[in-house]
């Protein structure tokens, strides 16, 4: 019995398993404020972290800029929401925290709230950016009813 | 670090100032306002004898966890369903953030100057 399992040859695996292109992935809401004018290198930060919806909102920051800092010295703010999957945070957060030390003006507050569920599966892979890992559907050709004449 | 939680607060248009003051005086900092609009039900309306505005105003407040309780109950006091501003606030759990200052790095860096 050995000898037979000894003899028995493993095919190397290519494609990717399926738990980890359809494993449960957590999500996170993040939250960035950012200075009126802003917002484009965050969008731009989190379209290369795959991030599956994105709001950017007016707002407006309340507090008092002679109080303790300048990362609020503008009103005019822009509030940027958005989905992405948590283990895409450490490396978000790296970037923008690099992308706020740029300058006084470009400072600004990010955070992240835990998603704890979604409606529907669909959802959930648009959310997650999973989808584009499905099978392609493969077109078939379709025939077409009228058939040609043949000359005889 | 200590743990934060991000409170929002949704008034009618123009009482931010309420809840502001109510959160500041509690300890908060300072806070972000967005534009919303409410979708209030009218019977409800009608059998409480309250009218619901529909142009709404959220504030965004990160507070630290040892005083988001106080912060709360200001808000509710100052900017709750009792006034104009009929505000309801709740609370959630952040689970990570940058760009606040929590005073540690300023603390940090005294202990390195002495």
């Amino acid at each position: 019995m050995k000898k037979r399992q000894a003899s028995k040859k493993v095919t190397p695996i290519e494609n990717p398993s399926y738990e980890s292109t359809h494993a449960l992935k957590k999500l996170l809401l993040t939250v960035t404020i950012v200075n009126h004018g802003q917002e484009e290198a965050v969008i731009k930060f989190l379209k290369e972290h795959e991030a599956g919806l994105t709001l950017i909102t007016h707002g407006y920051g309340t507090a008092n800029p002679n109080s303790y800092s300048r990362i609020l010295a503008e009103e005019r703010k822009q509030v940027i929401f958005s989905i992405i999957r948590k283990e895409k945070w450490p490396s978000y957060k790296e970037q923008i925290e690099k992308r706020f030390s740029v300058s006084d003006y470009a400072k600004g507050i990010a955070f992240c709230i835990d998603i704890t569920s979604v409606f529907g599966v669909f959802i959930y892979k648009m959310l997650t950016n999973t989808q584009a890992l499905e099978k392609p559907n493969k077109s078939k050709q379709i025939k077409s009813p009228i058939r040609k004449r043949t000359s005889k | 670090m200590e743990s934060y939680e991000a409170i929002f607060c949704i008034v009618n248009q123009g009482y931010t100032d309420l809840v502001m003051e109510a959160a500041k005086k509690a300890g908060a900092r300072g806070g972000t306002i967005i534009n919303a609009r409410g979708t209030g039900n009218k019977e409800i309306e009608d059998f409480f004898g309250i009218v619901v505005t529909p142009e709404k105003e959220i504030v965004m407040i990160l507070v630290p966890l040892s005083i988001r309780d106080d912060v709360l109950s200001a808000v509710n006091e100052g900017a709750g369903m009792g006034t104009k501003g009929q505000g309801i606030a709740f609370s959630v759990k952040v689970s990570d953030m940058l760009g606040v200052h929590t005073g540690e790095e300023e603390n940090k860096d005294g202990e390195n100057e002495q």
